[in-house]
């Protein structure tokens, strides 16, 4: 059942000036805003993070007050998960989804303007408790006692508390716009089951979204109440570890709300640059459904320490095991959408290939994490930093390059420079395993996370050099894209066209930028790659019909 | 999925070698799990690195052998799968009048294949994993244990020998060869137990002790003598970092022995029959007698005791009222009755030499940014007199010695630190601002 009940934009919010942007209620223009927003909050995750790695460079203390590490490594992880990952996908699927589904706008475009502009003050609310003198010290878990009045005094919590309440808020009405959106707004003949791959796992992240986000309110609001009100819920007398309960029902479906839009990003790039269709279209979209109730039913892993029940334990650990089935699933139908195709390697196909490489050490590494006993050992040591960061600098990171090297140049009409991308390409891949994979080796010598300090006789002094020596060349391939961002920005030249890449779906039917009203007219859509139909004919094997 | 037929017979030949890979590598696992358990245990051991350094415990052999078998069982997979991308890279990259490649929607069978597989290793993995799990429940490893109980400050451990009847901070001495129960509290924050050659980790949680609800231990037995590193693993506020211990490792007569002296070593020193005992703080300043020890004493209880414990001095305290025995595990620092035998002081982070100790008790807040101990002002002559009360009450050299110094650790103190403490030992001018501010 599809529908045109959006709300047209008024004309002329295309245009130039300030106030244009403001007001605007195109969901385009709120997208690039969401880019540009989470692009400047991902500067200053990363430099806490090159500060991070800076005092860790030699054993003793370096040059950063302890309380000021803690708080560099709390607010580079919140930053980089609540203020550059979640809104960058925000701002991506913003601008993508309703060009993808064929719609004028989101459902409700003021509502989308709304949180925007509540996401903005969010970040903007917590980042001011710098300003104040103090920011969160109790790492982006905050677990109480630690997090409580006594023993983070100062509203350096408190900020950081309201400021997740806000962009959680800014989270939950962009998820149910996104919702009523795919639902309702998908162009004639868009089924279910010729939804463009992007728009599925952006559907899925959304009511992870509005399912997980109350809990973490919820939770955060009581140890609001415990630092300010002296209620006792998590406190002395409460339950510390209950903390934990609601803090990872969100956290960890939180990893599938970063992750799944990549998998959508690498289900959209490989067909293309393999000029074949995804293969087992349906059971991609089963194994992301799969993961979407799964990453529900996982989160007492993070607590294998805290003391539950061996049994409890016992089914936390299969939960965790199995959801390493749908994942499986996905990664052989990537490599099957290769398989026998006519493969080209432009910068999306190069980062989604390294997407696949990478997300699969954070997969297998996570086969370890998820083993209760083996997390008895590598629980809170670098082995889980390691991991984490190559589910999520490796997998949602390496996605999102690929779909912004992807969409860039519907985005703009300018395509970037691919020599620069590959210098990108290659200096990225190569630092991002320097400053991680010996991680894995630190944890197994028993590196715990989260120290600024360490004696040099426990032989992690070396790794560590290497890993900082290794953050400096990130930093050098970070300034190689912005170069040629800024570079391919300031060309007058739009040599984009509208399909670039000889892409499927339906954001590449019409112009680069695409004009405020979306599109001029509509192909009926008969398969998940329409495009594809209206320059071959309509495929035999194309499944799907326009009902279900 | 409907597929043109010829695409997908053709296709499914070819992934014939995937399925067989993937079959392989379940045969594998399961091969490697019956050699595990039909291998004997030094066979395995000689026969490769262990991934946890140096595993001195049953329980981390468990570990560590497991961890072995998935990391076998994860280089296959990771072998198998990026080979397969590299492989479909270069293989099928598009070479110059190329035709359109054949349009394949996918495989039916393929597909319930790579779904099953894998569902199949990680059943397996989690069988053999919960196999392993109950090796931390079983009782093998809580025979008749010495109960120690553990007990994270912010950033220190306190380790309380309930049945020895003493407590001690940052070095815990237990026996070779018998099972250790350690019973984790927290005097303030989360902390987490973990020394890694010797067993996984665990929480302490605050409000959980005496063996309640909730209260969390870990067991482990030591198969050798020798110094095991351990560290709070879970961020506990500013000195994380530095809130390390040491679990010492000897053998059972020697073990017998240090906790026979630890148990009987406070001798309190004789004080002057005509001393006040009366309001320290007035008595400090004014003070003119005796002996080092005295002095040493007087402020002691001038300052230090608001937080520290020496044993049986606490009920003398001030004003003819007497406080009731404390737990040494409630009171704010540590228990310094037994710190003239230690080797590292402040959580592990000074080396307990001379002028550690002295700059320690000086600067608390130099060599560990942040710590909880405070200056209190003394002198370098006062703090010399604090500490030779405090090590009147040594201890037999003959006992302890050997039990701290069976592995010595190089003095981990950072460099910087030291030039530090020498500076500030030098600079008198320091010293004199000490001497006269007012300790907080």
């Amino acid at each position: 059942m599809t529908s045109h009940v959006g709300t047209l934009p008024r004309p002329g919010t295309w245009d130039k000036g300030l106030l244009n942007w403001i007001a605007t209620v195109d969901h385009k223009k709120i997208g690039l805003m969401y880019m540009w927003t989470a692009g400047f909050f991902f500067l200053c995750g990363a430099l806490m993070a090159l500060l991070v790695r800076m005092e860790l460079a030699a054993p003793g203390g370096q040059f950063l007050h302890p309380d000021t590490y803690n708080q560099m490594l709390t607010m580079h992880a919140t930053t980089m998960i609540f203020l550059f990952i979640i809104p960058m996908w925000v701002g991506i699927a913003n601008y993508i989804v309703p060009l993808q589904i064929g719609a004028l706008d989101m459902a409700f475009p003021r509502l989308n303007a709304l949180s925007y502009w509540i996401f903005l003050g969010g970040g903007a609310f917590m980042y001011s408790s710098f300003l104040a003198g103090t920011a969160n010290g109790a790492g982006w878990t905050s677990y109480p006692p630690l997090s409580n009045a006594e023993f983070s005094p100062g509203i350096g919590v408190d900020f950081w508390i309201a400021g997740i309440l806000i962009t959680g808020t800014a989270s939950m009405l962009g998820a149910i716009n996104f919702i009523v959106t795919i639902w309702n707004l998908r162009a004639p003949g868009m089924g279910w089951r010729r939804l463009p791959m992007l728009t599925w796992t952006v559907m899925v992240m959304a009511q992870m979204v509005l399912f997980a986000t109350p809990m973490l309110t919820g939770g955060l609001i009581l140890l609001l109440f415990d630092r300010t009100l002296d209620t006792g819920f998590f406190a002395a007398g409460g339950d510390p570890v209950l903390y934990q309960h609601i803090f990872w029902f969100y956290s960890h479906p939180a990893v599938y709300i970063m992750i799944l839009p990549a998998f959508g990003v690498v289900s959209e790039v490989l067909p293309v640059f393999s000029r074949k269709p995804l293969f087992g279209y349906v059971a991609l979209v089963f194994a992301t459904v799969g993961i979407g109730v799964l990453g529900f039913l996982v989160w007492a892993h993070h607590m294998f320490t805290s003391g539950l029940d061996p049994n409890v334990q016992m089914v936390f650990m299969l939960m965790t095991m199995m959801i390493g089935v749908p994942t499986g699933v996905k990664f052989f139908n990537w490599i099957g959408t290769m398989w026998g195709g006519s493969l080209t390697f432009e910068s999306p196909m190069k980062f989604s290939i390294a997407f696949l490489m990478m997300f699969l050490i954070g997969g297998l590494s996570g086969i370890f994490l998820g083993n209760t006993p083996l997390d008895w050992q590598l629980h809170d040591s670098y082995y889980v930093v390691a991991h984490l960061h190559y589910v999520l600098f490796g997998g949602a990171m390496f996605g999102l390059v690929s779909g912004l090297y992807f969409w860039f140049p519907k985005l703009t009409g300018k395509m970037l420079d691919e020599k620069l991308a590959t210098w990108h390409f290659w200096t990225m891949l190569i630092s991002f395993n320097m400053v991680f994979f010996p991680m894995h080796i630190l944890g197994l010598k028993g590196m715990p996370r989260r120290i600024y300090d360490y004696a040099p006789d426990r032989g992690w002094t070396f790794w560590n050099q290497f890993e900082t020596v290794g953050t400096y060349l990130l930093g050098v391939s970070l300034f190689i894209f912005l170069w040629n961002v800024i570079v391919t920005m300031r060309k007058s030249e739009r040599d984009a066209g509208d399909n670039p890449w000889e892409a499927n779906t339906l954001e590449w039917s019409t112009s680069s930028p695409p004009p405020a009203h979306n599109f001029d007219g509509l192909p009926y859509v008969t398969s998940e790659r329409p495009l594809w139909d209206l320059r071959h004919g309509v495929a035999e094997g194309a499944h799907g019909s326009a009902d279900d | 999925m409907q597929n043109g037929s010829d695409n997908s017979s053709r296709f499914g030949a070819r992934l014939v070698s995937v399925l067989m890979g993937l079959a392989l590598l379940v045969g594998l696992a399961l091969a490697a799990w019956i050699s595990f358990d039909a291998i004997p245990d030094s066979a395995w051991q000689t026969a490769r690195q262990p991934a946890i350094d140096d595993v001195a415990s049953p329980l981390t052999r468990e570990l560590d052998d497991f961890y072995q078998i998935v990391f076998y069982m994860a280089v296959a997979v990771f072998v198998l799968v990026e080979g397969l991308i590299l492989y479909a890279a270069f293989r099928f990259r598009r070479k110059p009048g190329d035709p359109m490649p054949k349009q394949v929607h996918g495989d039916n069978r393929a597909e319930i294949a790579w779904t099953l597989a894998p569902t199949l290793i990680v059943l397996l993995l989690a069988y053999m994993g919960y196999g392993v799990m109950q090796q931390r429940f079983v009782t093998e490893y809580d025979q008749d244990p010495l109960v120690v109980n553990a007990t994270g400050f912010q950033w220190w451990w306190e380790f309380d020998y309930p049945e020895a009847g003493f407590a001690t901070s940052t070095e815990m001495v237990v026996p070779v060869n018998r099972p250790v129960r350690v019973m984790l509290e927290s005097h303030d924050v989360l902390h987490s137990f973990w020394v890694p050659e010797l067993a996984g980790k665990y929480d302490a949680v605050p409000g959980a002790r005496d063996g309640g609800a909730g209260q969390n231990s870990i067991s482990f037995v030591a198969e050798r003598t020798g110094r095991f590193e351990g560290q709070c693993a879970e961020l506990c506020g500013t000195q994380h970092a530095g809130m390390r211990f040491t679990v010492i490792v000897v053998e059972e007569e020697e073990y017998q022995a240090w906790a026979d002296a630890h148990a009987e070593m406070v001798s309190l020193p004789e004080l002057p029959e005509d001393d006040p005992e009366t309001t320290p703080n007035e008595s400090y300043g004014v003070l003119d007698s005796d002996s080092a020890e005295v002095r040493g004493y007087k402020y002691f209880m001038a300052r230090c005791i608001t937080c520290h414990l020496v044993d049986g001095v606490n009920t003398r305290v001030a004003e003819g009222e007497e406080i009731a025995p404390v737990r040494s595990a409630d009171t704010p620092g540590p228990n310094v009755t037994r710190m003239a035998a230690r080797t590292f002081l402040a959580g592990g982070v000074v080396a307990h030499t001379g002028v550690g100790a002295q700059t320690w008790v000086r600067e608390p807040g130099t060599l560990k940014i942040g710590s909880n101990m405070a200056a209190m002002g003394y002198t370098d002559a006062e703090i010399d007199d604090i500490l030779t009360w405090l090590y009147s009450f040594k201890i037999d050299d003959d006992v302890m010695r050997p039990v701290y110094a069976a592995e010595p650790r190089p003095d981990h103190l950072p460099p910087a630190y030291e030039e530090l403490a020498a500076e500030l030992l030098a600079d008198d001018s320091v010293a004199e601002a000490d001497a006269h501010g007012e300790g907080e």
